[in-house]
């Protein structure tokens, strides 16, 4: 390409602006002078700010039901398009009136754009203007994920909140002018997402801030979505094997740029350290698969770590996996007992999977407790010395605390 | 100690009650399921689910079937001396159920038996030496000594002696050789009577805590069996019989044996105790054997039927139309079926769920392997295991009612 060809396909000067929202976010608390808690209100559910959103592949989480999911306290769960739209498929998801009705969840559902998981998912995935371009695993077809198709499918899946579909490049890309056409393109394709969106009034579609890590190209990003007004904006293109201390710049960026009164989501975040430190510098919505796909290896999350439950040691250790985490396998079960059923009974699976879930709902909600209470900085001190009693932070997230006046 | 009261009889059909020391207040309705475990644990349901799909208008309990094989690797002796200790330090009141807290099973009354119920067969065999099992770490082996000392330390509220079960002989009974073959007792099932009886007789001395089961043997062999009956200690501390195992044999030559068995048990001390079946957990089989007079069941039937993505829709009362045992959900044509699985059934599954969804979990389990067979587990079981606690419960109504043989003959006249 040349400069002229890039000069061509940069911004067009007439673009989509968001007319309306099917939000509202309104920060009640702050502590230090980034991180905040805020009342989400969403179409079925509120949700509380920071949250943490657990995956469900196909609508569901791994083995444990709505109602448990309830129980346990979550608001928000994630849905994977790119396998929805295969199986149940848009049709079957239009006629039973959406993936709430379909596994009967009443709360809160973000769903995906469908092209992350192409590009991680499959090898013959080629990225040009129209959109994605892949061969379909199951014949060998080719298929086209447009922006305007990735709409259509989350429209019939009906989630509270739908991702716009990005040019999404590794954050370890090293050709410059393709992080900067996925820059381009991203603008690009979020006014065909606006413009092809059929549900605003029901449905909110968040921006995804791309750019890599090169702050020049990142200002292009947040410039033209800020003024395309989403509802919401989620940092993108990061947790893809980028140095920890590039990611977090790169977080800090963001979140001094996207507007106060909106919320903001880091998508693929992550295990509880990288959580406290985005939170430190204003992130609000968190999504992972860590928590699920670990319980089912047998690892329960703990306070300080995390406990291997199939290792000898707690054939004979009667303590609950975390006294301080609440729930049913708290009260009920023993390390003893978990190591038994770890990775050879299904109810294992599922009650290290129901505790990890609880874990990182106490994570979250410790976190708001102490923000709204004027002592986050205080909570973020103990939370690292219990995880690193050594004192050996990563020195990262000491650069990360530090610019938000918490010395570790 | 464990007492049963008969609360109707019908012929030899009858409804009775069991009470349990340990759990006061709490009464258990026969002709009743003892529910199958795993490693400890109701197979893919969190004790949240499971409570639900126990539930029946007339009881919200049921009793537990643990493996002894099982136990014997976890907890085993050491892990329970161990979580016995901690219990003492934290000087908890669950130091007089050991057992019951470690697996979370403080609400139920559980029963420890040598022969798993997985197994259509009986598997457990034995030698001149001792009883031995295969398990998933290998053979083990235990001895009325060992026996003794773990179900003293476990106190399960029934237990079944060490016993020499016949693995061989019933095998061979099932095989249904027509002539002489059958009538002399082979030389396996006399030897099978001796050891038992001595081992029976060993392993019937676990102090009060228990109550204890009196096992036959050579329950496939009438003439055997008397005198086995004749040639045993038939103590006052027995609170049930523990009828043994027919194995896979036609359904007359079943009948004709358990009925024959029956008969011999009514004509010695104890007639008057609740009678135990192992391996009959089919409905038809549950429907014969209620009839004959039996009172507890186990096996695995709601269980194996789900693993194959079937869910259960057999009758829960009277009706003259024909119906399938169960309903597929694989099949094509629920796609888009919006319909509860079983409509008026009041389990989770079918009060939250449409077959469509769970059609879809079955099928998306083909493209993302194991992960979402646990979720699809979980409602098949959660509606099979409910189903079956319901039709139990039918069994109970209908035999109050007086209406059992139609039941019995409408059901297995009109399923498919």
């Amino acid at each position: 390409m040349t400069e002229d060809d890039w000069r061509q396909r940069k911004e067009i000067t007439d673009f989509q602006v968001n007319e309306i929202s099917a939000l509202q976010f309104e920060v009640i608390a702050t502590c230090g002078p980034k991180a905040r808690v805020g009342n989400l209100t969403l179409p079925h559910h509120k949700a509380d700010t920071p949250i943490f959103m657990p995956v469900g592949t196909q609508g569901t989480i791994k083995g444990l039901t709505s109602q448990q999911l309830e129980d346990i306290g979550c608001q928000i769960i994630l849905g994977n398009t790119y396998h929805l739209a295969q199986r149940p498929g848009p049709d079957l998801l239009d006629h039973v009136g959406g993936l709430h009705k379909f596994m009967n969840w009443n709360r809160n559902i973000l769903t995906d754009s469908g092209g992350f998981q192409m590009v991680s998912l499959l090898d013959l995935a080629d990225i040009n203007e129209e959109g994605v371009n892949f061969q379909s695993p199951h014949d060998g077809s080719q298929m086209l994920l447009t922006p305007e198709h990735s709409m259509k499918i989350q429209n019939s899946i009906g989630g509270d909140i739908m991702m716009a579909l990005d040019d999404v490049v590794s954050s370890t890309c090293p050709d410059r002018n393709r992080v900067e056409e996925a820059t381009w393109r991203t603008l690009r394709w979020m006014d065909r997402c606006i413009a092809s969106h059929k549900k605003q009034s029901t449905q909110n579609l968040f921006g995804i801030v791309q750019g890599g890590l090169d702050p020049h190209l990142r200002e292009i990003c947040l410039e033209g979505l800020i003024k395309r007004n989403c509802p919401g904006y989620a940092i993108g293109g990061l947790s893809g094997g980028e140095s920890k201390d590039q990611f977090w710049r790169t977080v800090s960026l963001c979140t001094d740029r996207l507007p106060y009164n909106k919320p903001r989501y880091c998508m693929g975040v992550g295990y509880p350290v990288d959580l406290i430190v985005c939170v430190a510098l204003g992130v609000d919505m968190f999504d992972c698969v860590f928590p699920c796909r670990t319980a089912r290896f047998g690892t329960a999350l703990v306070g300080d770590g995390s406990l291997k439950l199939r290792s000898p040691q707690f054939a004979t250790d009667f303590n609950p996996p975390d006294v301080n985490v609440g729930g049913l396998v708290n009260e009920q079960y023993t390390r003893a007992q978990l190591h038994t059923l770890a990775c050879k009974e299904q109810t294992g699976a599922q009650l290290i999977t129901y505790h990890n879930i609880c874990y990182m709902m106490k994570l979250m909600s410790d976190m708001r407790t102490a923000i709204v209470g004027n002592y986050f900085d205080k909570h973020v001190k103990n939370f690292f010395e219990q995880q690193y009693p050594d004192h050996k932070y990563p020195s990262w997230a000491v650069d990360a605390l530090a610019s938000v006046e918490i010395n570790l | 100690m464990a007492t049963f009261e008969t609360d109707k009889e019908q012929g030899t059909t009858r409804v009775g009650k069991l009470t349990f020391q340990s759990l006061p207040g709490q009464s258990y309705q026969t002709p009743l399921y003892t529910i199958y475990t795993s490693r400890g644990c109701i197979p893919n349901l969190t004790p949240d689910n499971f409570k639900n799909a126990i539930k029946t208008d007339d009881q919200s309990s049921c009793i537990i079937n643990l493996n002894f094989w099982d136990l014997n690797e976890n907890p085993g002796e050491k892990v329970l001396t161990s979580y016995e200790e901690h219990l003492k330090q934290k000087k908890s009141d669950d130091i007089q159920r050991p057992l019951h807290s470690l697996l979370n099973l403080k609400d139920y009354p559980v029963i420890v038996n040598i022969r798993d119920p997985q197994f259509a067969q009986q598997t457990c065999q034995a030698n001149d030496k001792c009883p031995y099992g295969d398990t998933e770490m290998g053979r083990r082996k235990t001895n009325p000594e060992s026996f003794n000392k773990l179900m003293q330390q476990m106190k399960p509220e029934l237990l079944v002696p060490l016993h020499d079960a016949s693995v061989h002989d019933v095998v061979h009974v099932s095989i249904d050789l027509p002539g002489k073959e059958e009538q002399r007792p082979s030389k396996k099932i006399l030897k099978c009577v001796e050891r038992s009886k001595k081992w029976i007789s060993q392993t019937s001395t676990v102090p009060n805590a228990s109550n204890l089961l009196f096992p036959l043997v050579a329950q496939t062999r009438p003439e055997s069996l008397k005198q086995f009956l004749d040639q045993s200690e038939l103590k006052e501390s027995y609170r049930g019989v523990l009828l043994g195992d027919f194995g896979i044999m036609p359904p007359n030559k079943r009948s004709a044996l358990l009925k024959a068995c029956i008969q011999e048990v009514k004509a010695t001390k104890l007639s008057k105790l609740p009678l135990f079946i192992s391996g009959q957990d089919h409905p038809y089989d549950v429907l014969e054997c209620v009839q004959q007079g039996v009172d507890v069941f186990d096996g695995v039937y709601p269980f194996k039927v789900a693993e194959f993505g079937m869910a259960s829709i057999y009758p829960l009362q009277i009706q003259q139309n024909q119906t399938e045992m169960k309903m597929n959900l694989r099949d094509v044509k629920f796609v888009r079926d919006v319909k509860p699985v079983l409509e008026g059934c009041g389990c989770f599954t079918c009060k939250s769920h449409t077959r469509a969804y769970i059609h879809h979990l079955l099928n998306a389990h083909e493209m993302l392997a194991e992960v979402l067979l646990t979720i699809l587990f979980l409602m098949v079981h959660s509606h099979n295991v409910q189903h079956y606690m319901r039709f139990f419960e039918a069994i109970r109504k209908s035999i109050s009612s007086g209406t059992f043989e139609e039941y019995k003959n409408t059901f297995i006249k009109n399923t498919i």
